[in-house]
């Protein structure tokens, strides 16, 4: 309405307000000419305002249409809870291990452990399972120092063959197996071993 | 008592940040509580993570706790008195009419459900291993982070580099609770949501002189899938939409400072502009690009003064968490390699494929439905509004949509696409909010178009 407003103001409009000119005929011409403008201003306007209007609600629309079926299953998966102390951690190792209570049982496993040395945590390169949980027994294992290996090949043989068994408290294998020269390892959870004091093949 | 605790925890959280609001908003006479409420939450989190980490380095333990929540007493008094003092007075608003009680009783009804479903997911990957790790170390450490955490290259894939406002947020959640409790600290994120669409609806009404369009878009904000219902939205403990929060309320407070020129809008302005280096490390291109717009914007209003003054805070809190890194011999993060004219040269030819990846990424509509078409017709509303705020705002959103994957030129994982797989999202996720603000000006802008 301003850009009407600001259309009646100037122009002939306020010429034609005494009425007494000689021009006033061509003067009522220019009003209708200006009126004519206004009317066609206007519907440009209206017909503006309706794409726009029209243009944003089939957006909205679209938008809404796409984003529900996938926000809405989100509202109504999983339950609540439990509402404990390390409830991601414990889920996460639960999930992967099978390990109940995961959180309070591997770092009491790895207490038992030698205090000097590095845990070395052995994963399997572009396993995401493997190097996640790898990862999450680097977080329960604090203060303990820590190496996370990533192995490239099937077996540990290369890897491993650098690494001094004295100046290491053990080893964890993430979703590996671990290999036979190591010793007997002990079966912490469903694919989590551990070889607490290393031996050279 | 874990109950109890987290409730002392936020109480001590928002009095910090409601000190610090009033004491910046003391001169505007009128408060809005809505609004002094959200930065109360922001400005709360960024003083109390700041105290923390600062008064961690002469003290821990009970001591720690007490001083950074005397601070928060005393930061709460001095505000309150600085309004009494002024006598400025609280304006609850409320809606008017049948369409805006309808559209906030639904903006109410979705806060309540990011609360509900957060309860129901774990911490995410990073959630819990980049953020949470932090705050459960120093937590073991009377509240703060060993120096052998930084310098460990074991434990380097939780990025000891990146900044510490979330995780130390959840640290005085801790020590709050007495026990590093890994459900009840998930109640952070849904405030951050809350503050985030409260403040679009805000900054979109004030900008445009309409409640309706404001009330719309924070309504709509919750149905971008990435943001509600993936993993690296709100609901999993990932920072992305926290520092979302801040860029949208820097860049709010920044075009309302173009608008009305009062040192409230250039304080909160400098505010949460100070924050964004603090929340994540990619904050500083956020950071550099609002520094910009500010410039932009005060060249014409002959105000660089103010903008340079506000700059400063952020640069010191950046500078000051750099220094800190150095001191303790911070493994190097080994994602991006130092950017440099023979590597950009080196890898030049990774564009087509990063101009694929991304083009892939933002028309992926289980991530973002057609969020990205939305904001991309809301830059062409506000580039030919042909006015200095709108291009700005275009800007605000465009620019780090670019800059994000050009990064991605200097990754150093075997394959870059993955790595531009894996982050992307939740790169472009930082701009979400500002997207939805320009959208909302659009709604209002046909008839400012006719000329």
């Amino acid at each position: 309405m301003a850009e009407l407003a600001d259309a009646y103001g100037s122009g002939p409009y306020g010429a034609t307000r005494g009425g007494s000119s000689p021009l006033v005929s061509n003067l009522l011409d220019d009003q209708t000419l200006v009126g004519c403008n206004v009317s066609r201003k206007l519907t440009h306007m209206q017909l503006r305002l309706y794409i726009h209007i029209g243009l944003w609600c089939a957006l909205f629309a679209v938008f809404l249409a796409f984003a529900i079926p996938i926000v809405g299953p989100a509202l109504v998966e999983n339950q609540i809870g439990p509402a404990e102390v390390n409830r991601s951690i414990d889920a996460y190792i639960l999930a992967l291990t099978g390990i109940e209570h995961g959180s309070e049982k591997l770092p009491d496993v790895f207490s038992r452990l030698p205090k000097a040395g590095p845990l070395i945590i052995v994963v399997r390169k572009d396993d995401s399972q493997s190097e996640f949980l790898g990862m999450m027994i680097g977080y329960v294992s604090w203060p303990r120092e820590i190496k996370l290996i990533k192995l490239a090949t099937p077996t540990a043989e290369k890897e491993l063959a650098g690494i001094n068994p004295d100046s290491i408290s053990g080893l964890v294998f993430c979703l590996v197996d671990p290999p036979a020269w190591l010793g007997k390892p002990i079966r912490l959870g469903s694919s989590i071993f551990l070889v607490p004091l290393p031996k050279t093949g | 008592m874990t109950l109890l605790g987290l409730s002392a925890a936020y109480v001590t959280i928002l009095f910090a940040g409601f000190g610090i609001t009033l004491l910046m908003f003391a001169k505007a006479g009128r408060l809005n509580l809505v609004e002094c409420s959200c930065l109360s939450w922001l400005l709360g989190i960024g003083v109390v993570s700041l105290l923390v980490w600062l008064c961690g380095t002469f003290c821990s333990g009970l001591l720690l706790q007490a001083v950074v929540a005397i601070a928060c007493l005393a930061l709460g008094i001095s505000g309150w008195r600085i309004k009494q003092k002024l006598g400025s007075k609280f304006a609850l608003p409320l809606p008017t009419n049948v369409i805006e009680w309808l559209l906030t009783s639904l903006l109410l009804v979705e806060i309540i459900l990011f609360f509900y479903v957060s309860f129901k997911h774990t911490l995410g990957w990073d959630g819990l291993l980049n953020w949470e790790i932090k705050a459960r170390y120093a937590f073991l450490n009377g509240g703060v982070i060993p120096g052998s955490y930084y310098s460990n290259p074991g434990r380097a894939f939780s990025h000891p580099e990146y900044p510490l406002a979330i995780p130390f947020t959840e640290l005085w959640l801790y020590l709050w609770m007495g026990e590093p409790h890994q459900f009840w600290v998930k109640t952070i994120f849904p405030l951050f949501y809350a503050a985030g669409a409260l403040l679009l609806a805000l900054f979109v009404t004030r900008l445009s002189t309409k409640r309706w369009p404001g009330l719309i878009v924070a309504t709509l904000l919750a149905f971008v899938p990435f943001l509600s219902a993936s993993p690296g939205g709100i609901t999993v403990g990932y920072v992305d939409f926290p520092i979302s929060v801040f860029y949208l309320a820097a860049l709010g407070y920044l075009l309302c400072w173009y608008r009305e020129d009062t040192v409230s809008n250039i304080s909160m302005f400098a505010g949460c502009l100070a924050l964004l280096p603090w929340i994540k490390s990619e904050g500083l291109i956020l950071w550099v690009l609002l520094v910009f717009f500010g410039l932009c914007l005060s060249l014409p209003k002959h105000r660089t003064r103010q903008v340079i003054l506000a700059l400063l805070p952020g640069l010191f809190i950046g500078v000051g968490w750099r220094l800190y890194l150095r001191l303790m011999h911070t493994f190097p993060h080994s994602d991006f390699a130092h950017p440099s004219f023979s590597l950009l040269h080196q890898n030049f030819g990774r564009l087509a494929d990063i101009g694929r990846v991304f083009s892939e990424d933002v028309s992926t509509p289980v991530y973002w439905s057609i969020f990205w078409l939305l904001a991309a017709v809301a830059i062409g509303y506000a580039l030919a509004a042909r006015k200095l705020e709108k291009v700005i705002l275009a800007m605000a959103v465009l620019l780090p949509i670019v800059l994000y994957p050009l990064a991605y030129v200097f990754s150093t994982w075997p394959s870059y696409t993955a790595h531009m797989t894996s982050s992307l999202p939740r790169l472009l996720l930082h701009v979400v909010p500002a997207g939805w603000l320009a959208i909302g000006l659009a709604l209002t802008q046909p008839k400012g178009q006719v000329r």
